[in-house]
């Protein structure tokens, strides 16, 4: 670039007034184009210079403060991160963002948006309470007693066991993982694994039972690799290593299960989703279950639910509700979703509702706030269904595509199953009615599946058609199939009626007026919301977010909200619903280089039931014992992070002996997750828990071992995207700074600590195969993280097909990645290493991807005339008749099968929880104020110095009734914890104590507290290392943090109440009592 | 010569505070210190309450009583519009927070620090960034602005002076929007050249209704308000922040 005129490459006036044209191709500036245009207004002073405006001093990356994961430019002077801005080619931070084929010289003085958390990510990362060595406790458990030791000291002992607590009088054998590698025949694994489904799938106990003496048989020589060799759908002892994660992206992931699943061969690899907003995924995936041979069992089924969920694409619609969701606080909202919010507002374009017991900062700008009860947004969203159907104002003509062709004539995108004939049994509807029991014939289809050509069945589905039966398939793309809405008749003898019949005959359960009583809200509101949502064509959406899933009645809430959707028929549609779209890192697309999966020299096969009981049904397990069983398994769920610990505890179905987490705080994260910390300092339960993490934090202060991590400016990811984000990503996060921890050899090269040094180091020392020498196969080794990583960058770069490809980095933008980095050691930037890791054809095009911190489609490529052009894109379920066939384990009850209203709260047995009839009379919420994310930025200074403390939200009517005041103290207790205490330690709690804000904008009866202060680990407690006190500091534990009064299944006992269906770990259905302090 | 002017969009500013932080990242200011502040309000009682925002940095007044009032010529009013302290000339007087009317200045009580939430001396500090400076400042804050040269931003400023917002001298004489506006995710806040009839500032000035803030004194601000509400008197204000950390 000749304009980066001369002395010193400082950018000129004139580079920026030409930058202008270049971003968005002249015409269409956008914001860029206004933050630029100031630029032409203001006089230069030749003789200064701005570092941190120079594209050298820049390095494009991606926020973890928190998940919304926005792009970043952080810029760096001798070494150190000076300042964080926006990336301005990240769609997350600017609407239209620079064009991706913009050269960074040119956006250098382009700083895009952040929120204030993104902004303060300096202090988290030089946080004086980082860890740089390895940490081993020197006292009990949690007693905040540690020694520094050698990291290969560390991975010595993890891996070999032994008695490694000796020298503080603990006589126990540690298992190591060497102990627990115990089934290491990739080929022996995978035949066990197809035994195991024919087990599962045995319906007759006797011939179960038959089957598992042949098993015993058949596997003699192994059985001592088993967990219970009486059940063998337990698994191998391989499963007794877990490793659980609070937040884990893409890249880490992949690395990870490569150590867990495909390397050791462990099923028990969990995440955090639950403690999000599980049921709103879950929910989501039964919605979009497909129809489709399944390779693995040989027949049709209904597979491949996709664990995600809908978003508004807020940036054409023109009506909005916002359920549970404050996309300006929390909901992947600042930086991604306020600017397309807030653009519609100032033009317009849009009006939103909020349903929220709290008036959030998104609420401040509703054109209506329904501060409806907690636990009862799914009798409001039956109650706008009751509407609509009463006064026909669905999309009458989207719902009755049965099938993709008939979608397909109207150009729409999808179609569902509102037409589609369920059958019911004893006046219960179950499965659909299939053309075999209207004695139609039944299509004989066949598969390839690996070389063989497998055979079966398709028993067509049907609708009525002006009263006669039609048989179909739902991704027909020739023959057309329309189906009659409302159906309720008898076939055959059979029974039947639609889903949209099934519906509206849970919508009528009540009138318009009771629903309206049950919510705590007017009628009218209801009615208006209706028709609002009703008078914007595809334009309007029902946005939802935790608020509405983290109920014990989460699932069906969520269904409920997301079949307002789909009768109005919005999804795919510009202004209605979006989903997510990635570049795919994984190397499973055709044209990308590296298939990362495929790359492994001996990958295994991991089988058994896992720690959670996930995705798998209690009925079809050996240990079926009939109803309750002894704790919860969820088949319509996964990554149930509450389970995962008191599970531990049970021993349910298993022990298990070695558990690592990462980034991860389920004692402070979760709801009663106090109960946590009774398992996690009990040796007995966990004999090994080794934590990775950036500071001793308030559940790694329980752990054995803590071994320090990178920050999020120190190491790589791919952040991935969100529904809500319309145009198609891969952000990438990538290492702009010298790492924190120490140095240390693994595989003969230098590298810092971190989770892939220690995943390393312990692949080296078990001798696991896919790491290390030819770790890839033969010739190709996997000893660096960047081996691992810049391939996955590569395969974004390559795009999702051939042809896809980014262009290659010019020599000038080489140079600049070169110099940008310049501060880098050698220990994580090796030009030389980088290269080889995915060869010269592609380095050029990993350089030009991560000079803009990840790939972005071009903006005008995200829509399609009035269409998103990144699409879902086939069927969706308002009824499901996998839900419907599947049954609660606790009481043998089926699931509903259809959105229905379920009173909140309920216990593991599905009976009432009515904590208000022994005096708890508030009902406890939780919110996000902007500036904080769950458990890790309470202790950032420059946030704390946005709100140093928060607040314990009371309504002006309760205050006066309980006689409290702005700033006094007050204590939450509970029918669970009524001392109002976290258990911190033997001897030492810390009281749940907080200041009232008194105020209007809560619903009387609702109390709420923000997430994320009231630490008692993170640096605010005093810690012993090698014998000398490490002062904490009071300011990082000011506040309260209230989650150890929510409410404890009283069934369980060591859990908070949870969501039977969709899993979700329960925040919003407890009754507390506030209790004034001395102040 | 520009006339430089900020304009605030009330009915974008969604109150997240984001240009608070801007400011104390890019300026390094003291605790408890916000050149920019954002004003939480809460009014009505319930189910009709409603909740609001105003961002408040410094006014830039055209006539600055900050200015009149200074004994040592140390505040003063740029050709540009800008309302800057000469760090050399301050005594410290703490006349021109008394006479500002919107409480914009604050005082000096200690020696600047490198980052005055962290004491960036410690051991333990320094070794997370392995014995290298840590962030305090833009390091090349420290020298004289403007056709008169006068040091106005940075690290100059001392213990015993008064200081405020400077509309990031540092960033718009090269050419920046000041860190709050570059960073407001609601594209709340708007800077500019008044002279300019494309400027975002004379657009939403020519589009919409605008008022500024205590107009009856005379102030003449150069900071212009649009839309929602001018301050209520039965606002009750929220969410204060105010204790030091
Ligand atoms: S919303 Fe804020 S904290 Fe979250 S990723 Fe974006 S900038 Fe970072
Ligand atoms: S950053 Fe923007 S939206 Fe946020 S408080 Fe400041 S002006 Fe308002």
């Amino acid at each position: 670039m000749t304009e980066r005129n001369g002395e010193n490459g400082r950018i000129t006036r004139r580079q920026l007034l030409k930058a202008g044209a270049l971003v968005g191709g002249g015409a269409l500036l956008g914001q860029a184009g206004r933050l630029l245009a100031s630029a032409q207004e203001v006089a230069q002073s030749p003789a200064v210079q701005y570092p941190l405006a120079q594209a050298e001093n820049q390095l494009y990356s991606s926020c973890l403060m928190c998940n919304t994961g926005c792009g970043i430019k952080v810029k760096v002077l001798d070494g150190v991160a000076a300042k964080i801005d926006g990336n301005p080619y990240n769609p997350f931070n600017l609407v239209p963002h620079v064009s991706y084929k913009t050269a960074p010289h040119q956006v250098a003085g382009v700083d895009a948006p952040l929120c204030p958390k993104g902004q303060a990510g300096l202090l988290s990362v030089y946080d004086p309470y980082r860890l740089r060595v390895v940490l081993k406790r020197a006292g009990p458990r949690g007693s905040n007693k540690w020694r520094t030791i050698p990291f290969d000291q560390a991975v010595r002992e993890i891996v070999d066991g032994g008695k490694l607590f000796a020298d503080i009088g603990e006589d126990r054998h540690v298992p190591g993982l060497r102990e627990l590698w115990a089934l290491r025949d990739p080929k022996v694994a995978k035949e066990m694994d197809a035994f195991v489904r024919r087990i599962r799938a045995e319906k007759d106990p006797a011939k179960k039972q038959a089957l598992v003496r042949e098993f015993q048989q058949t596997f003699r020589d192994h059985l001592h690799t088993l967990i219970d060799p009486d059940h063998p759908d337990l698994g191998p002892k391989n499963n007794q290593f877990l490793y659980f994660w609070g937040r884990q992206k893409a890249g880490r992931t992949e690395f990870a299960r490569r150590f867990v699943q495909e390397s050791f061969g462990s099923v028990n690899f969990h995440g955090h989703t639950t403690v999000c907003q599980g049921s709103l995924y879950f929910a989501c995936k039964a919605m979009s279950e497909q129809y489709e041979f399944d390779e693995k069992d040989g027949k049709m089924k209904w597979t491949k639910g996709r664990k995600f969920y809908w978003q508004a694409d807020t940036e054409h619609s023109e009506f909005v509700v916002f359920v549970g969701a404050s996309p300006f606080e929390g909901n992947y909202g600042p930086t991604n979703r306020v600017p397309r919010l807030t653009e519609g507002l100032a033009t317009g374009r849009l009006k939103f509702a909020v349903v929220d017991p709290r008036l959030s900062k998104t609420a401040a700008k509703a054109w209506k706030w329904i501060p409806a009860r907690p636990g009862t947004e799914g009798a409001l969203a039956l109650a706008v269904i009751r509407w609509i159907l009463d006064h026909q104002r669905y999309d009458a003509r989207y719902l009755r595509n049965a099938n993709k062709a008939a979608a397909e004539e109207d150009g729409e995108p999808t179609w569902c199953n509102a037409t589609w004939l369920v059958k019911l049994e004893k006046g219960r509807p179950e499965g659909f009615l299939r053309a075999s029991d209207l004695g139609l014939p039944v299509q004989k289809r066949s598969q390839e599946v690996k070389g063989k050509r497998v055979e079966y069945e398709f028993d067509p589905f049907v609708v009525l058609r002006d009263g006669r039966p039609v048989p179909f398939d739902p991704y027909d793309e020739q023959n057309p199939v329309e189906g009659d809405l409302l159906v309720d008749t008898t076939l055959n003898g059979i029974r039947v009626k639609s889903g949209l019949q099934l519906l509206g005959e849970e919508a009528r359960r009540h009138s318009l007026q009771e629903w309206a009583e049950i919510c705590g809200v007017r009628a009218e509101d209801i009615e208006e919301l209706a028709r609002e949502f009703t008078s914007h064509g595809k334009r309007a959406a029902a946005d939802i977010h935790r608020g509405v899933s983290q109920h014990t009645n989460g699932f069906y809430n969520v269904w409920a909200w997301m079949t307002l959707n789909v009768l109005i028929g919005n999804l795919d549609w510009k202004g209605g619903m979006a989903s997510a779209k990635v570049y795919d890192p994984s190397g499973e697309k055709e044209g990308q280089p590296f298939n990362l999966k495929e790359l492994h020299p001996k990958r295994t096969t991991p089988f058994g039931v896992s720690i959670i009981r996930h995705e798998t049904k209690y009925e079809e397990s050996t240990l079926f014992r009939g109803y309750p069983a002894k704790r919860p398994w969820y088949p319509l769920s996964s990554d149930v992070y509450q389970e995962i610990v008191p599970s531990i505890g049970d021993a349910y179905p298993y022990p298990i002996k070695i558990a690592f987490l990462y980034m991860g705080s389920p004692a402070y994260s979760l709801p009663a997750g106090h109960t946590t910390i009774e398992v996690l300092k009990d040796p007995n339960k966990l004999p090994l828990f080794v934590a990775v993490d950036i500071t001793v934090g308030e559940t790694s202060m329980y752990a054995d071992y803590i071994l320090p991590d990178l920050s999020y400016l120190e190491r790589w990811e791919f952040q991935g995207s969100h529904p809500n984000m319309t145009v198609k990503v891969q952000p990438v996060r990538q290492p702009v700074i010298p790492p924190v921890p120490e140095t240390v050899r693994v595989f003969g090269e230098e590298m810092p600590i971190s989770l892939e040094a220690f995943l390393l180091a312990c692949a080296e020392r078990l001798g696991l195969p896919g790491f290390g020498k030819d770790g890839f196969g033969p010739g190709q080794d996997l000893r660096r993280p960047e081996d691992f990583y810049l391939k996955m960058v590569a395969n974004v770069a390559a795009g999702d097909r051939p042809g896809d490809a980014v262009p290659d980095a010019s020599d000038e933008e080489v140079r600049l990645f070169l110099q940008a980095r310049r501060h880098l050691p050698k220990s994580v930037f090796d030009p030389e290493k980088w290269k080889r890791a995915v060869g010269e054809a592609w380095w050029r095009k990993v350089v030009y991807v991560l000079n803009r911190g990840g790939r972005f489609q071009e903006y005008q490529k995200a829509f399609k005339g009035e269409q998103l052009a990144n699409q879902y894109g086939t069927l969706v379920s308002i009824y499901s008749e996998k839900v419907a066939k599947t049954k609660n384990s606790m009481t043998g009850k089926p699931f509903p099968g259809l959105p229905a209203y379920i009173p909140a709260p309920r216990d593991a047995l599905d009976r009432p929880v009515e904590d208000e009839k022994a005096g708890y009379d508030l009902h406890l919420i939780t919110y996000r104020e902007v500036s904080h994310t769950k458990s890790r930025t309470g202790t950032n200074y420059w946030l704390l110095a946005l709100l140093p403390e928060n607040f314990v939200l009371v309504h002006r009517q309760d205050a006066e009734r309980l006689g409290l005041k702005d700033g006094d103290l007050v204590r939450v207790t509970s029918a669970s914890n009524p001392d109002g205490m976290w258990p911190v330690l033997d001897g030492h709690s810390k009281p749940m104590v907080g200041r009232v804000r008194v105020t209007e904008g809560i619903r009387p009866g609702v109390v709420a507290f923000s997430l994320g202060h009231g630490h008692w680990a993170y640096g605010s407690v005093d810690l012993v290392i090698d014998g000398k006190v490490l002062k904490g500091d009071a300011r990082r534990g000011r506040g309260i943090h209230a989650n150890a009064a929510m409410r404890v299944d009283p069934v369980l006992k060591n859990v908070c109440l949870s969501d039977p269906a969709g899993a979700s770990a329960v925040f919003y259905d407890t009754r507390v009592k506030l209790v004034r302090e001395a102040s | 010569m520009p006339r430089y002017a900020m304009v605030v969009d009330l009915d974008r500013c969604m109150g997240c505070r984001a240009c608070m932080e801007a400011c104390k990242v890019e300026n390094n200011t003291p605790t408890a210190a916000f050149w920019m502040y954002v004003f939480r309000f809460e009014e009505g009682e319930y189910p009709n309450t409603y909740i609001w925002f105003m961002p408040r940095p410094c006014m830039h007044c055209d006539n600055p009583p900050c200015a009149k009032v200074c004994p040592v010529g140390a505040r003063y009013k740029r050709e540009d519009g800008l309302v800057a302290t000469d760090w050399d000339r301050c005594i410290g007087c703490r006349y021109c927070e008394v006479a500002c009317p919107y409480g914009v200045n604050y005082f000096n009580w200690k020696e600047p620090v490198r980052n005055y939430y962290l004491d960036w001396g410690e051991r333990d500090v320094r070794r997370v960034t392995n014995g290298q400076t840590p962030p305090y400042r833009n390091p090349d804050l420290d020298r004289p602005y403007g056709e008169e040269k006068r040091r106005v931003a940075g690290g100059g400023r001392l213990k015993g002076v008064v200081e405020k917002c400077t509309f990031c001298v540092q960033r718009v004489e090269e050419g920046l929007q000041p860190a709050c506006v570059a960073n407001c995710p609601a594209f709340a806040l708007h800077f500019g050249d008044l002279e300019d009839p494309q400027s975002s500032v004379s657009q939403v000035l020519g589009r919409k209704h605008s008022w500024r803030l205590l107009e009856e004194l005379g102030t003449e601000p150069r900071v212009y308000y649009v839309g929602a509400h001018p301050a209520h008197p039965e606002s009750r204000q929220i969410e204060e922040v105010k204790a030091r950390v």
